[in-house]
């Protein structure tokens, strides 16, 4: 991964961090006492819903910034411990 | 008696399952602390997510919905719900990675190799492990508390106050429970404790999921309850977000930063056998969020018609008084089990100090080499038993004070998501140094200890739950502020600002400092970002 895709990464889970903060604020139902099917306030089935959101976006997340590169020591031994200053 | 027996089954099973279930020959270190990196993604799902619920996730967010409405759930369930497996997904499978490269055992040994400094990690070692004693204290407290109230002999709340109505006296219970915990930690490690967890949050997830149901039924309908509640002038508010101001709303965001920095969450993320079982977690942990808060949240509000005029302290019970009321005894030891699963989550809690003890403390000073690898697992093994005495011991002479015990993990977890940008610039900065996470660490320590004592000083002024907040220094206007819950920074929880400093503290004195040789930085980067190389710095390093 070249350093503009790197930067352009960052970038990216900054806005999204933004736009999920935002969305949390939930500037429509927060004050809303109103019951959607008589049984769940609406503020609450907000939130309920963010954190479908929340299932969405990982589940994208896990697409695209999956770290891939990781997989390939699933079948090496750990402890490389030669450089390690443990002890 | 009869939820007490069950409960008494229940803690037989979880004893078993720790125990005996997945008993392993010899036992090695990387064995009995990481489970040998073998943990497999379902059973990582479970006892993340089970390790992560506290007794605060089900009795608490009731209680706190009880007074302060339906908003709870948006304060900490909604954030956590994104934060914790953003964190999962971009730190622990980074740690996981540098785990299995370097045989990693702990977030200090990463932290001390990463900087190729010994103080640093004795320092993060030293702070995380302070912040950590007080969640193992009333892990045993909430046992001893729980176990004297489900063996009430008028269910819930039929107890005297001083435990004269229960046959298992706050005393006994705490140390059954401690003596439980003890148990399988002891014998089975990080594999029994998984087991037991994955058990845990099995159990509270489906027999929660009934409780409301029948709840709900017994009631004559949520639709009549909550109509009810919307009528009722002091309870029409809790259907809206009216009691959580939106500044403080904004700042509970990044509480949920604590838990990767949690050791025995950084430490869980190393058992995974395949890189894979992340992938299950990160999708999967917000849905395991929504099944256990939101009926928990519901249910709080539910009781706030119920059982009118609680005091907010009293307001923890509401979950286990439903359920009493509402739910015959059998169901109703059932779910006691389901929250006793939740009141011993401090196994992980030992497990992970006990593990630091030997790998960070033993090992690192040169044990592990002299006496071996059967001695360093016996000396955790031993730890397990000193801190669990410890805790009882704190527990019993401090029963009455469990407030200053709840305060310091409200603290904690300020404090953890503090160190995230510590952890963050380890992992993906390669110009961050040694003396920028040291000005951090003592940044956290400084304001942690600032704002318990601001919140002490201040306990005079306070204003009462529903009362507005009161200037700290009226000359600073709305800057500083004491409302009912604590201390306010711009009407934000000190979380912000804390966050905040310890970033920019990490950043500047990096900048300003000398940053690891060279070598140590392209081992932990081994594919170095074109270009990148004159803005780390390195050519200064050389």
């Amino acid at each position: 991964m070249g350093a503009r895709e790197w930067k352009r990464g960052w970038v990216w889970l900054a806005g999204l961090w933004a736009v999920m903060i935002g969305l949390r604020q939930d500037p429509l139902f927060a004050n809303d006492p109103r019951l959607l099917l008589g049984v769940l306030p609406a503020g609450l089935a907000y939130q309920a819903g963010y954190t479908l959101l929340a299932t969405f976006v990982m589940w994208g997340l896990v697409r695209v910034a999956w770290p891939a590169e990781l997989r390939s020591l699933e079948a090496s031994d750990a402890g490389d411990t030669t450089a390690d200053s443990r002890e | 008696m009869i939820p007490a027996i069950i409960v008494f089954l229940y803690l037989a099973i979880v004893l078993y399952i720790g125990i005996f279930a997945f008993r392993r020959g010899r036992v090695s270190g990387e064995d009995y602390f990481l489970a040998s990196r073998s943990l497999g993604g379902v059973v990582f799902l479970f006892s993340l997510f089970g390790t992560n619920m506290t007794a605060f996730a089900i009795l608490g967010s009731s209680g706190l919905a009880y007074t302060r409405g339906i908003g709870v759930y948006g304060l900490l369930a909604a954030s956590s719900s994104f934060v914790i497996p953003f964190t999962l997904l971009v730190i622990g499978t980074r740690l996981w990675g540098h785990g299995r490269r370097f045989g990693h055992m702990t977030p200090v040994q990463f932290f001390r190799d990463r900087w190729e400094c010994s103080a640093i990690g004795t320092a993060i070692f030293a702070l995380t492990a302070a912040m950590l004693v007080p969640y193992i204290v009333i892990g045993v407290m909430g046992g001893g508390t729980a176990l004297e109230a489900l063996s009430a002999a008028g269910g819930i709340g039929g107890g005297a106050a001083d435990g004269a109505g229960s046959w298992v006296s706050y005393e006994v219970g705490g140390a059954i429970v401690a003596l439980v915990v003890m148990g399988y930690v002891f014998f089975g490690g990080m594999r029994g404790t998984a087991w037991v967890n994955t058990f845990q949050t099995l159990l509270f997830l489906s027999f929660g999921a009934m409780a409301f149901v029948i709840i709900g039924k017994e009631l004559g309908g949520f639709d009549e309850v909550m109509a009810r509640l919307a009528a009722d002038p002091r309870t029409a508010s809790l259907l809206a977000r009216e009691r959580i101001p939106p500044a403080e709303f904004f700042s509970y965001f990044f509480i949920p930063l604590s838990s990767i920095m949690f050791p025995h969450i950084s430490i869980m993320c190393l058992t995974a056998r395949r890189i894979d079982a992340f992938r299950k977690t990160v999708v999967l942990y917000p849905i395991c969020i929504l099944l256990v808060w939101l009926p928990s949240v519901y249910l709080g509000v539910v009781a706030a018609g119920e059982f009118p005029g609680l005091s907010p302290g009293e307001a923890d019970d509401v979950l286990l008084r439903l359920l009493t009321e509402h739910t015959d005894v059998w169901l109703a030891g059932i779910l006691g089990a389901a929250i006793m699963a939740c009141v011993m989550a401090s196994d992980s809690q030992i497990l992970a100090l006990c593990t630091m003890f030997s790998e960070d403390i033993f090992a690192y000073y040169g044990g592990k080499k002299r006496f071996g690898d059967a001695a360093q697992v016996w000396t955790g093994r031993l730890f397990v038993v000193v801190i669990t005495l410890v805790a009882y011991l704190v527990a019993m002479a401090a029963k009455d004070r469990v407030g200053i015990f709840e305060l310091a993990i409200r603290f904690a977890f300020s404090g953890y998501a503090a160190l995230s940008p510590v952890m963050i610039a380890a992992l993906f900065w390669r110009r961050s140094t040694k003396w920028g996470a040291l000005a951090a660490v003592v940044w956290i320590a400084a304001t942690v200890a600032g704002t318990w004592y601001l919140h002490e000083v201040t306990a005079a002024i306070a204003p009462r739950p529903g009362e507005p907040p009161v200037p700290i220094v009226p000359a600073l206007g709305g800057t500083l502020l004491r409302s009912a819950g604590g201390v306010t920074v711009f009407g934000m929880l000190p979380v912000v600002p804390m966050l905040a400093g310890s970033a920019v503290l990490m950043w500047l004195v990096s900048l300003a400092t000398r940053p690891p040789s060279r070598a140590t930085v392209d081992r932990f980067f081994p594919e170095p970002v074109p270009g990148a190389r004159g803005r780390a710095g390195l050519r200064t390093a050389g």
